[in-house]
């Protein structure tokens, strides 16, 4: 094994270990999963996924959808083919 | 009924296995795979911690961080397409043309 997997392996572990026994050591978590309703038609406030999607988060769903734009765009162009056996700008 | 522990304890083990993989491998596509495992084990936390509080929120996380890792994995896939042509190799240790 080299140097290099070796450290990786280690930090790794490391950390591995650290954040189970944060997780395992004596946390009060709650103990019982919760119901969460996909769409609550009749909703005062956001507690279903989609009311809160589509109320709290709606700017957030305009950006994410400017980003898979601009993402499939620049994919496309950074992967066209011009001319055979050639890819790239 | 699974306990909160053990999805976190699963998440900090996805976690570590895709830390592992940007640390270690040299291969692009494998450094990128491993970066979406890291992605993935956030998106358990935010799903499992959202169960557990009643809180509809972190699944709506969950869903926008699906939605950067697509966008991500299509950018870096053509990244690497890109330069596997002009260097003829994805091995991150040979790509140097962000160096002086």
């Amino acid at each position: 094994m080299k140097a290099r997997e070796f450290l990786s392996v280690a930090a790794a572990t490391a950390l591995f270990v650290v954040m189970a026994l944060s997780f395992l050591g004596g946390v009060g978590w709650p103990h019982s999963p919760t119901s969460i309703p996909v769409y609550n038609p009749n909703a005062t406030s956001s507690n279903g996924i989609a009311n809160e999607l589509f109320n709290a988060f709606a700017i957030t769903i305009i950006l994410i959808a400017i980003l898979l734009g601009a993402a499939m765009i620049g994919g496309v162009y950074l992967a066209k083919m011009d001319e055979p056996g050639k890819v790239g700008p | 009924m699974i306990p909160l522990e053990y999805e976190l304890v699963l998440s900090a083990l996805l976690f570590c296995i895709g830390l592992y993989g940007v640390l270690a491998r040299r291969n692009g596509i494998i450094v990128l795979m491993s970066i979406e495992i890291l992605l993935n084990a956030s998106i358990l936390n935010f799903v499992a911690f959202s169960s557990y509080s009643g809180n509809a929120s972190g699944q709506v996380f969950a869903l926008l961080g699906i939605a950067v890792a697509a966008a991500e994995a299509a950018v870096g896939l053509a990244v690497f397409l890109a330069i596997y042509q002009t260097h003829g190799t994805i091995e991150l240790d040979k790509i140097r043309f962000l160096k002086w």
